[in-house]
């Protein structure tokens, strides 16, 4: 298994030429996609219980997401924006993790639910939607900073980062719900301020505030982004972040 | 009227929106329903954090408990309150659709996306056709069309708003009335359900009595894979009115009260001698709190043994007085002398919320919602005179999908 990640890792890295690497993209997904399905078959279960499953199913996820829209926008902006997330990942999830936290141990008794594939899925999915999203949202500032002559562009990406955000926002919204729901299945209570629980929540009211700034008489775009680059890193506290803080019910992914 | 006004800006909205994530954000810094002395300890006067934040300084603020602290709360009614009134202040209106202002008055060149043609044989009819292939409701008066697509994509924010509501009344109610119990019952034991963690000002407990018939754990290559319980709820009189094995995402649901398994303890070991009818009961102990390693010693022909009870291996390990090793005893082996029972204790979370029902609906809804929000709701307008034609459209999501839309729409 190992060697399948060397691979992706590799493939990853490669950004010239269109063709081969609108191959490669496909092929890096297609590991991926791989990985995950060898794990679910030789352990029984759907292959998202530790970090290291979660970081290969957002990698997969992102890259996904990446091919849709290459193939909708038919263009490789977002593409080279995206990649090097994608590398980062697999990266960090292959070499930095210890062999200990990537092995596949059997699950507790409170992560044996149906929900898990839900509740789980439904986040990393929108986690990948919102990152993308405000990536472009980043880019389009840095674009506002820096070069502020193609005027094109910047609308262009403004408005993939609106559509992209609008969409997986209620992905992100399903999670949090399914979360909730699982939580009163399995112990009553659907909302204990867990820290992670709390961070995606911050996230939601952060990325309904930036949906509903755009509805603001006289928006200016450029507060809107600043607002989904706060998304970004509070989706990174959330996701990464509330692990080192060790408590919780959300505890599993402990370095 | 004014008030309405106030509170449904969306600048003051948005303001809201980011204070309540900065507040709640407070809560995974600071810990939250520890005891003073932890406050005192962690965070002393004699070097607050920031210059300020002392134990004085959280306790006085309730920062030890924000989520129901009351300033929290009057935030949360500001959000609703916020919510409600944006939902009929501009949102009803919406509603409305009323065509008369549609074909009031609209300038066509104001509109983000026109443009004119001269107007030959019958282009009018053929847009008209054009626009119902693609799916487009078209009005028309005299020489003004109007049409629209994706009206769903118009009424879903106001239904989003509506759920969101419902759950923020649900969980208010939920908080007066519901309760949460932890009982820990050895098996075979009856219990009722006494030990209250959590309850609100109108919570009514209607009297229960459970009982244990017994508990096991399931492994799976070495690890623990689930607990189960088995329950009975009883009667009155001791008849058993309903049975039901409980696990951990399996809760037993009795008349509004569930009961959830939780945690597990072992509070014992008997033990008989095969040939004798002797049978001793003793305590096992824990070794480390929050460990699932015990031990206790038992006495046996005057000698004195240690068991250590491993969990993961369902075994016993066996050492003399002076704490040397003598065996590891699988516990499924019935070949020793000695049999052996190991007396369990189940841990059983109750709960009971009536608003559930109310909360699952509004969850429900929201989810639907958001995802209809997302279709955009295009409308077009076309206005002809005798030499040409203007057409404009308007979109509130999908601008580019518009344009593309357009032009293909004027091929």
């Amino acid at each position: 298994a190992m060697i399948l990640y060397w691979i992706s890792l590799s493939i990853v890295n490669n950004k010239i030429i269109n063709l081969i690497s609108k191959i490669l993209i496909f092929l890096s997904n297609l590991f991926f996609g791989a990985t995950l399905c060898i794990r679910w078959l030789k352990n029984g279960y759907f292959p998202l219980s530790n970090l290291y499953e979660s970081l290969i199913f957002l990698a997969w996820s992102i890259s996904f997401f990446l091919i849709l829209l290459e193939y909708k926008t038919k263009s490789r902006l977002i593409g080279s924006i995206i990649l090097p997330v994608i590398f980062f990942l697999s990266f960090f999830a292959s070499l930095t993790l210890p062999i200990d936290m990537q092995k596949s141990l059997s699950l507790v008794p409170s992560l044996q639910s149906n929900w898990l594939m839900m509740h789980v899925s439904m986040m990393m999915l929108s986690y990948a939607l919102l990152i993308i999203g405000s990536l472009l949202s980043i880019i389009y500032l840095f674009f506002l900073m820096f070069k502020q002559k193609n005027n094109f562009i910047l609308e262009i990406l403004d408005l993939w980062s609106y559509r992209i955000i609008c969409f997986g926002f209620p992905f992100l919204t399903l999670g949090i719900l399914s979360g909730a729901v699982w939580a009163n299945e399995a112990w009553g209570s659907y909302w204990s301020w867990d820290p992670k629980e709390t961070w995606a929540l911050i996230t939601w009211l952060v990325f309904a505030s930036y949906l509903h700034s755009r509805l603001v008489k006289g928006w200016n775009p450029k507060s809107a982004s600043i607002l989904a680059t706060f998304g970004f890193l509070i989706l990174w506290v959330c996701y990464l972040g509330v692990n080192f803080l060790g408590k919780g019910l959300h505890s599993y992914g402990w370095i | 009227k004014n008030i309405f006004k106030f509170f449904s800006n969306l600048k003051f909205s948005i303001a809201i929106l980011i204070l309540i994530a900065i507040i709640i954000s407070f809560g995974s810094f600071i810990e939250q329903d520890e005891t003073i002395v932890f406050y005192k300890n962690n965070y002393s006067s004699i070097n607050p954090i920031f210059g300020f934040i002392d134990y004085n300084f959280i306790l006085n603020l309730g920062l030890n408990h924000i989520y129901t602290t009351w300033w929290f709360v009057f935030f949360l009614i500001i959000f609703g309150f916020s919510l409600f009134s944006c939902t009929i202040t501009r949102q009803f209106p919406l509603l409305t659709n009323s065509k008369k202002y549609f074909f009031k008055n609209k300038n066509i060149s104001l509109l983000p996306l026109f443009t004119k043609t001269k107007n030959y044989y019958y282009l009018n009819e053929f847009l008209i056709i054009k626009l119902n292939t693609i799916f487009f409701y078209i009005y028309q008066k005299k020489n003004l069309i109007y049409s629209y697509k994706g009206l769903l994509g118009r009424i879903s924010p106001i239904l989003v708003h509506i759920s969101l509501i419902c759950i923020l009344i649900g969980s208010f109610f939920g908080a007066f009335q519901e309760f949460k119990a932890q009982e820990v019952i050895a098996k075979g034991e009856i219990f009722h359900i006494q030990n209250i963690i959590k309850i609100g000002s109108l919570s009514k407990i209607n009297s229960v009595n459970i009982r244990v018939n017994d508990f096991w754990t399931q492994y799976k290559k070495k690890n623990i894979n689930q607990f189960y319980s088995n329950l009975s709820i009883l009667d009155n009189l001791g008849n058993e009115i309903s049975n039901k094995t409980i696990s951990v995402n399996n809760p037993l649901k009795y008349k509004n009260i569930d009961f959830y398994q939780s945690d597990w303890n072992l509070i014992g070991i008997r033990t008989k001698l095969k040939n004798n009818t002797n049978i001793k009961e003793y305590s096992f102990f824990n070794v480390k709190k929050d460990k699932k390693i015990w031990i206790t010693w038992i006495n046996l022909d005057n000698k004195i043994y240690s068991l250590l009870f491993d969990q993961l291996e369902e075994s016993l390990f066996i050492y003399d007085e002076n704490g040397n090793f003598i065996k590891k005893q699988y516990l499924k082996d019935k070949t020793n002398p000695l049999l052996l029972e190991l007396l369990t204790s189940t841990g059983i979370l109750i709960k009971s919320d009536l608003s559930i029902p109310i909360l699952y609906f509004g969850f429900g809804l929201l989810i639907i919602t958001t995802l209809l929000s997302c279709i955009p709701y295009n409308q077009i307008w076309i206005s002809s005179t005798k030499k040409s034609i203007w057409i404009g459209s308007k979109t509130n999501r999908g601008f580019l999908n518009l344009e593309l839309e357009f032009e293909n729409f004027l091929r």
